[in-house]
């Protein structure tokens, strides 16, 4: 059953292409991976679908959930579904808390913000979520604040709250990224459990392709504000269609999979990724791209079923440049 | 190994704030980095690892301990020994924005050690030299750090720190703050440029496959101790502490699982 629908969503700021026409499908229970560098547009597209694309960005298209068209909501009506059928995780989860308000006080907000319930059943309901993210003492850790709570601590609070009203769907913008590489796994390990346990649809966005593939069934990979390939993670890993998908690839598995003696140079992708404005006409990954010709002025679409992806010139099927370095430890 | 160490810690420890809340960020670490050994030093936040390598380029002074370089104490005070360390050692910093002057021109900035420490020579032609080596386009110097992307300002930032003729490099999280495709291209060039100039390098990451990648040796700090080193293949293949063996467990593999610990 389709969750999200979000098909040519398109957003722009002073005339310049920050999405270029998005589409893809979140199924209800679902975790996929939205993955892509700095400039590709990931956050904004997160931002959007919550209804909280910053001032002066013209989106179009269409985002519907649950069957609802959600663009051209209120910010009213919209909140009423964000918290409550759609929750997020984001990065710093400092931005996310109030600082001067006792963290178990913040998830029993959250739990009333859409429900009529008693404060003795919202109190139940916060440590009952608190001790389900993992704090051994709920009843004596809800009273700290914030700032007393370790980074890991602090995410798993945003993620209770996030859990507070059962929602369909988490969307979590680099949840781990500011965290440490254990602390990275645990809250990796709880948002995957979770999610299962609540039956939730997870969108974890991220430029991390070893997260995402780690946890996601699913990945989408954006890049220049559009989605260049879409497939299962399997797909994705052993048999990428897009160049860039192919580079990221590569890159991502040369750093650490040999020592640097036995591995020599890391593969690399050519030049960086160009700033608002500057990407290429016809297809974005045209200037760094290996496989470029004449006809990549066009803009590729971005076609197949299933496995879909938007280029003129794509790598075989089954032709994985680095086959048999996905093996997992 | 015969000899004596280019750049050596000796138990040295920082304790930071006063008596009743004090926290010991460093006890008793000890390093050696050898002539053209490329050294890792892995931790997390908390591991003391960032207040090492302050300490590492005199930044910052221990409570406790001893730094050499060459064999000459650095915290001796004396002047000459002092200048000889810093064009000795230099260091490159996870944020190239935070360490490059917003209002300095690119060239202006990579020449600034050349004049802090009185290199002689052309000033401008080595500039010219080092942009080229980092592979900056021509004209690069004429640009300010804002009009550059993450991947070029860190490049900036190495050739600045290139600039004195170092014979030891300290990166802090050099590639931490960088686009997964521009990370690799930034390693390989610190890689080359170690090669290439035979320098010897600590590389300071929070990041164990990348370490793995660059490094021979590595030192795990936890907790600002040190509670494993060694060859780091063989810190790979068989962690002896468990914080080591946790650490690697952490790091996530394309297609694996998230194990969770």
């Amino acid at each position: 059953m389709t969750l999200l629908r979000v098909s040519g969503l398109r957003v722009e700021t002073e005339g310049l292409p920050v999405l270029r026409g998005v589409d893809f499908e979140v199924s209800a229970g679902e975790r996929v991976g939205l993955i892509g560098e700095s400039g590709s547009g990931k956050t904004v597209a997160a931002l959007t679908l919550m209804g909280l694309q910053p001032e002066g960005f013209a989106v179009q298209g269409s985002v519907e959930f649950e069957g609802r068209q959600l663009l051209g909501l209120s910010d009213r009506e919209f909140s009423a579904i964000r918290g409550a059928r759609m929750a997020m995780v984001f990065q710093e989860p400092m931005t996310a808390l109030d600082p001067l308000m006792r963290v178990g006080q913040q998830i029993i907000d959250a739990v009333r913000a859409h429900r009529r319930v008693s404060s003795s059943e919202s109190r139940r309901r916060m440590l009952e979520l608190m001790a389900r993210v993992g704090f051994p003492s709920p009843e004596e850790q809800s009273r700290r604040f914030p700032h007393q709570l370790s980074g890991g601590q602090r995410q798993r609070v945003v993620i209770a709250i996030a859990l507070a009203c059962d929602p369909a769907l988490i969307l979590a913008d680099e949840p781990t990224t500011a965290l440490d590489v254990t602390v990275q796994a645990q809250v990796l390990a709880l948002l995957q459990r979770l999610v299962a346990e609540e039956g939730s649809a997870l969108l974890l966005i991220s430029h991390d392709l070893a997260v995402v593939s780690s946890v996601c069934q699913r990945v989408l990979v954006m890049y220049g504000g559009t989605l260049v390939e879409a497939a299962t993670t399997d797909e994705i890993l052993k048999a990428p269609r897009h160049p860039y998908t192919a580079a990221l690839l590569q890159t991502s598995a040369g750093i650490g999979a040999q020592s640097r003696l036995a591995a020599g140079r890391l593969p690399t992708i050519p030049g960086s990724v160009p700033s608002l404005g500057g990407f290429p006409e016809g297809c974005v990954f045209r200037g760094r791209c290996p496989r470029e010709q004449a006809r990549c002025r066009e803009v590729p679409p971005l076609v197949g079923d299933g496995h879909r992806f938007a280029c003129w010139f794509p790598l075989e099927p089954g032709a994985a440049p680095i086959a048999g370095t996905f093996v997992g430890r | 190994m015969a000899g004596e160490p280019l750049l050596e810690t000796v138990a040295v420890s920082r304790t930071y704030g006063s008596r009743s809340r004090a926290v010991h960020a460093l006890s008793r670490v000890s390093l050696r980095l050898w002539e053209g050994e490329r050294l890792g030093v892995v931790g997390e936040s908390g591991s003391g690892k960032s207040t090492l390598a302050r300490i590492l380029v005199a930044l910052e002074r221990p409570d406790q301990g001893e730094v050499r370089f060459q064999g000459r104490s650095v915290l001796s005070g004396r002047r000459q020994d002092l200048v000889s360390f810093r064009k000795g050692v230099q260091i490159i910093f996870q944020d190239p924005f935070g360490s490059l002057d917003p209002r300095l021109r690119v060239g202006q900035s990579v020449a600034e050690p050349l004049r802090a420490l009185r290199v002689p020579g052309d000033h401008g032609r080595r500039v010219q030299q080092l942009l080229e080596a980092v592979g900056l386009p021509t004209g690069s110097e004429r640009l300010y750090p804002h009009q550059l992307s993450g991947g070029q300002r860190q490049r900036v930032a190495i050739a600045r720190a290139l600039a004195p003729e170092p014979t030891a490099l300290i990166a802090d999280e050099a590639v931490s703050a960088l686009d997964v495709s521009v990370r690799a291209q930034v390693l390989n060039l610190i890689a080359d440029l170690v090669d290439r100039l035979g320098l010897s390098l600590i590389f300071i990451s929070h990041d164990m496959a990348v370490i793995r990648h660059v490094c021979t040796r590595v030192l795990v700090l936890y907790r600002g101790e040190v509670v494993e080193e060694g060859p780091v293949d063989q810190i790979f293949e068989a962690p002896q502490h468990p914080y080591t063996a946790a650490l690697i467990r952490s790091v996530p593999v394309l297609g694996g699982r998230i194990q969770d610990i």
